[in-house]
């Protein structure tokens, strides 16, 4: 057991060292991320107007005085876009964390006892896996109708069966090992070995999918976003921005939608990048 | 009973369960998530008489189990209901207007994704640890990260508006539609032998489906990679090389050979690629199912929007199960 932690730990440690596989991935990740976050936290610094007010200049292209120019209510689409942040982490991360806090009990509990409950929760997982995940989440958010939380919730409901299904395959290798076997023979409950010594294990797997997951999310969050079921207007979200960017594109103002969707590219692809990585500094691929 | 046809049997035999859940997942969703799918939809200005006159039309002021019984039953009727605009067509009617487009969008995308995927994938495993192969891995990731609406207003700009090489909407010129036979306007114009209108349809679905492609690429790209660099590392190769074989040859027999894992990723995308054509058709005003949902939601039409997702949840049934048998067919390994 505690082996497999110090494994663990070095494994964090070998993100430090030059060499480690993959290294470069996350670290890249990690800074887009990061100035994403510092950005939503701190738009009212950064911001340079308000993003619902007009600022007199109509569709405007870029320019030092509107860093990604103007839409066509005249708002500052770089301020719109530094708050637009806001949004997708709120509705990604929340629902990330609610389709986690069900994805990976479910998962122990079905990999750890098996027989009855896992063949019926696994069949439900796979059945819902297999349903295209934005066309999932618009029926959720149509019937629930649009709002933040609503989207949440339809979002977080598309990504229980990603955490589901890879915790359930991992307990299912880690249970079969030696120490959980002597964990049991000294006696220990079954969630004691659920929760000491299987979910420690499974921190690595857990963290990557977290991050590849996250960054499907955001794709899923600017789809709905982007079809109308998020936000309605003045407020500021990429995907809805992106949406009302559309019909002055033909005209040329290319400004209105290149930055918002170059935004949910660039999150999408920090995250991304840091699951990349990660499941290659804690697995190295075999070939090179 | 040979070993193949069984398997095929068995198989076929468990899309039942699988569409039985989608099925119930769908009507959950559907009916009995907390609120009230008719009011949520309809908005809370409509008087109290009219909402329960829709409820009636969409059976919705039954007990929930008879509710279940009837739709599952109208289903397998091949019964959708009747849409609650539009002149009450029945759903399904409508659905196979629209359906056409879409597997027209998803097949040329499916098309560009598997061959740029193999392209990329066999140039990064053949050029194996240098920057090329470097580039490739950036490119998978990147591509699978490109919002779609966004990645294909880019390409509207450049070779619609800028170069004015492609439409930037619609499937084909107005007026140009084929005689409708399959509703496949590539095939359709083909089996008329109309040019004019193949020309026009092949136009109009070019920056779609290359969109999609594009972005469903990625996952391609690697696998083609890592499976291409585990058959080169296999005996059989060395053997190719020791006798002398052109290396050309053998990149044939090594790309054979590592299609067939690649296989099961098909299976696999056909989700995403369903989804992905949503982004699409509503990015290129692409008159398919993805456009059908949307436009129902925000028109209200419950059974139709309730339709639309019970047809999609069968067809992805089915994918499943074709991509599985051609599985079994390529590999005989795969057997009960």
């Amino acid at each position: 057991m505690s082996s497999e932690v110090n494994n663990l730990a070095t494994r964090f440690l070998k993100l430090l060292i030059p060499e480690a596989e993959g290294r470069w991935m996350v670290i890249s990740g990690l800074a887009i991320v990061f100035i994403v976050v510092f950005m939503a936290i701190f738009a009212p610094f950064i911001a340079p107007y308000d993003p619902t007010k007009s600022t007199g200049d109509i569709l405007k292209p870029p320019s030092s005085k509107h860093l990604m120019g103007t839409d066509n209510l005249g708002r500052d689409i770089f301020s719109r876009v530094v708050y637009g942040s806001r949004v997708v982490l709120l509705v990604v991360f929340s629902a990330s964390l609610l389709s986690m806090s069900i994805g990976i009990p479910l998962g122990l509990i079905s990999g750890y006892f098996g027989g009855k409950l896992d063949r019926v929760l696994s069949m439900l997982m796979d059945s819902m896996y297999a349903f295209p995940s934005l066309i999932l989440a618009i029926a959720i958010a149509a019937v629930l109708g649009p709002s933040i939380l609503n989207a949440m919730i339809a979002i977080s409901v598309v990504y229980v069966p990603t955490y589901f299904r890879m915790i359930r395959g991992q307990t299912l290798s880690v249970k079969s090992r030696l120490f959980v076997e002597a964990a049991r023979a000294v006696g220990a409950s079954n969630s004691k070995i659920m929760l000491k010594y299987i979910l420690p294990n499974l921190v690595p797997t857990i963290v990557v999918v977290f991050s590849l997951s996250v960054a499907d999310a955001i794709l899923t969050e600017a789809g709905l976003s982007f079809l109308g079921f998020i936000v309605t207007a003045p407020t500021p979200d990429w995907g809805y921005d992106l949406s009302a960017g559309k019909p002055y594109l033909p005209a040329g103002y290319w400004w209105m939608i290149t930055f918002p969707g170059m935004m949910v590219m660039l999150l999408a692809l920090g995250f991304a990048l840091i699951g990349e990585g990660l499941s290659e500094v804690y697995a190295p691929r075999r070939e090179r | 009973m040979s070993s193949l046809r069984a398997y095929i049997l068995t198989r076929a035999l468990m899309v039942i369960p699988t569409v039985l859940i989608l099925l119930t997942v769908v009507f959950f969703i559907l009916r009995i998530l907390p609120g009230d799918p008719i009011a949520a939809m309809v908005g809370q200005k409509v008087p109290p008489e009219v909402l329960e006159k829709m409820r009636e039309e969409a059976g919705l002021n039954k007990p929930l189990i008879l509710q279940y019984v009837d739709y599952l039953l109208n289903i397998f009727k091949g019964d959708l209901g009747k849409s609650m605009i539009w002149g009450k067509r029945p759903v399904i009617d409508e659905i196979m207007d629209r359906f056409p487009a879409t597997l027209e969008l998803t097949i040329f995308g499916f098309t560009f994704s598997v061959l740029i995927g193999l392209v990329t994938g066999s140039i990064a495993a053949f050029k194996r640890g240098s920057y090329v192969d470097a580039s490739m891995r950036i490119y998978s990731i990147v591509a699978y990260t490109l919002f779609i609406p966004w990645f294909g207003m880019l390409l509207q700009m450049i070779f619609g508006i800028y170069l004015g090489i492609f439409p930037i909407g619609g499937r084909i010129d107005p007026g140009l539609e084929p005689e409708r036979l399959t509703g496949l306007y590539v095939v359709d114009s083909l089996l008329t032998l109309n040019f004019q209108a193949l020309g026009s349809a092949l136009l109009h679905l070019f920056l779609p489906s290359l969109t999609l492609g594009i972005v469903l690429s990625g996952a391609y790209t690697r696998l083609v990679r890592n499976n291409l660099i585990e058959v080169l590392n296999q005996d059989f190769i060395l053997a190719y090389r020791a006798r002398g074989i052109r290396n050309s040859k053998i990149a044939f027999h090594a790309m054979k050979n590592a299609f067939i894992p690649v296989i099961t990723l098909m299976g696999l995308q056909f989700a995403i690629l369903l989804a992905g054509a949503v982004l699409t058709e509503t990015t290129f005003s692409w008159p398919g199912m993805g456009t059908f949902l949307l436009e129902r939601i925000q028109y209200r039409d419950y059974t139709s929007v309730q339709g639309a997702i019970v047809f999609y949840a069968l067809f992805v049934a089915i994918i499943s199960l074709v991509v599985d048998v051609i599985y079994a067919l390529v590999d005989p390994r795969i057997r009960y």
